[in-house]
């Protein structure tokens, strides 16, 4: 992690200011429902972290440096410009993709209705190997009215060339412990639908706290593996996500 | 008698036979209180919204309440809306505009209303109002922008006239809203009333014993504004002075 240099100054930095607007993202793996507003641009940034495989000795740990920023296009659509930097795993540090992620909302983001729909797509460009990908999800959600909420977002990730496809289901829940807290759960697995065989899913169950404040807010949380169970699956992800509305 | 005079007078038809079932009448008057601590009775009170609280009604059918950002102000501003009601805010300035709010009966708990930014001549972003309260509009951008939103569990609401004095049925609206109140009204129980007045430290209340059949007394309430407080903070909780030049435009 040390190419990320001091994370935690940033984060001290971050939660330091005090003016914030409405958070977005309550969960550190689904995207949620959430756009930013029309006319908005957001610069967002994630650090991440795959540990190690145990039951594959040559495993390593990997860590991502997520950035982009995030257009409000209109009352429905946002659209990211990210690029992603990976260290670890033996390799050395490299730009490791771009992506074009748009997230299209079926009803408007001003609608308060407490059933939202939105579909992502995402282009995703390797720069350093590795294969060119779509990414796509179906995210719904149940927000009720103290503000708990319920998400579940279907998707995969399908390589162009057709060699691998791997389903994604996130499962979880939010619930507001103040104006500007808020708490949050997630079940998420990979299952391989295509590609090399002997692959088996990789299930994750985590906790996630995201917290907003005037032009900022951060989600952080960590994603436990069920490796005992799944053994190919790593023990942990965490994640890190903190943005500012310019 | 002009066909539109008809029109009106037909249209108006329903709520005058409403009127013929159980009423409620009443008089505000108006204080200001100056920078200086001077109080002075307003001779224009028709801003006073009176409403009545303690039932639920939904709101009459027909066109979306509209509320206009025209020569960088929001008209009206104060707009009175029944619970579950969308607004609509059309942009009708060849500029950049956002509506925001801090009020809490504004969005879901964790949430805020933002309808982001977007530029007029004649742009509509609607907006639904689900919980009741006072909801306080401002612009991101222009800070004299200044409205609030009213948002009623009932359709019972009317601005009182320039003397003060208001009166039930007959200045509503509406026939559902009329209906509302006579089947309200109708029922034993108590009711209160407000007189709410953009400006105004606190609502003016009065409380009443409701009897099937017994005439209710006409209400005496008072309302006093308080001097307009000058600044407020941005959608981030920062002073516009803090703005750069052209922020948002």
């Amino acid at each position: 992690m040390r190419i990320f240099g001091p994370w935690w100054v940033v984060t001290a930095a971050v939660l330091a200011c005090v003016p914030a607007e409405a958070g977005k993202r309550p969960y550190i793996w689904s995207f949620g429902t959430e756009t930013v507003p029309e006319g908005v641009v957001e610069l967002e940034q994630w650090m991440w972290s795959k540990s190690r495989v145990p039951a594959s000795p040559t495993s390593r740990a990997v860590n991502w440096l997520w950035w982009a920023p995030v257009f409000g296009v209109s009352q429905h659509l946002e659209v990211a410009v990210p690029f992603q930097v990976r260290a670890g795993a033996g390799r050395p540090t490299e730009l490791e993709s771009f992506e074009l992620d748009a997230r299209l909302r079926l009803k408007p983001r001003t609608s308060q209705d407490p059933f939202q729909l939105t579909f992502r797509g995402a282009w995703h460009q390797p720069t350093s190997g590795g294969q060119r990908r779509v990414d796509v999800n179906l995210i719904s959600s149940w927000t009720f009215d103290n503000g708990a909420q319920l998400l579940l977002d279907v998707g995969g990730l399908v390589a162009v060339s057709g060699a691998s496809v791997v389903g994604t289901v996130d499962l979880a829940g939010s619930l507001p412990l103040t104006d500007e807290l808020r708490a949050g759960v997630e079940l998420f697995s990979e299952v391989p639908l295509r590609g090399p065989a002997g692959v088996t899913p990789h299930p994750f169950v985590g906790p996630s706290l995201e917290w907003t404040r005037g032009r900022f807010w951060v989600t952080a949380g960590v994603l436990v593996g069920l490796t005992p169970l799944f053994p190919q699956t790593p023990h942990f992800m965490p994640r890190l996500m903190w943005a500012v509305v310019l | 008698m002009g066909r539109r005079s008809l029109i009106l007078l037909l249209a108006l038809l329903p709520v005058a036979a409403a009127a013929g079932g159980p009423s409620l009448a009443g008089k505000v008057s108006l204080f200001r209180r100056g920078e200086d601590g001077s109080r002075e009775r307003a001779q224009d009170a028709s801003e006073v919204l009176v409403y009545v609280t303690g039932f639920e009604a939904p709101a009459p059918g027909g066109l979306a309440p509209r509320m206009e950002q025209r020569d960088k102000a929001f008209i009206p501003a104060v707009l009175p809306v029944v619970k579950g009601q969308s607004v609509e805010f059309v942009n009708m300035d060849a500029l950049l505009h956002n509506v925001f709010s801090p009020s809490p009966a504004a969005a879901a708990p964790g949430r805020k209303m933002d309808l982001g930014k977007y530029k007029g001549p004649g742009r509509v972003v609607s907006y639904e109002f689900k919980r009741t309260g006072l909801v306080d509009l401002y612009c991101d951008i222009h800070e004299s922008m200044r409205a609030t939103v009213v948002v009623l569990p009932n359709p019972v609401f009317t601005f009182a006239r320039r003397d003060g004095s208001f009166e039930f049925p007959r200045d509503l609206g509406s026939r559902q809203a009329a209906q509302a109140l006579e089947a309200h009204l109708q029922q034993a129980g108590r009711i209160k009333v407000f007189a709410w007045a953009k400006g105004a430290r606190a609502p003016a209340s009065v409380e009443l014993e409701v009897k099937p059949g017994v005439a209710l007394p006409p209400l005496v309430m008072e309302l006093e504004m308080q001097p307009e407080r000058g600044t407020h903070d941005d959608k981030h909780g920062r002073p516009y002075s803090t703005h750069p030049p052209g922020y948002g435009e």
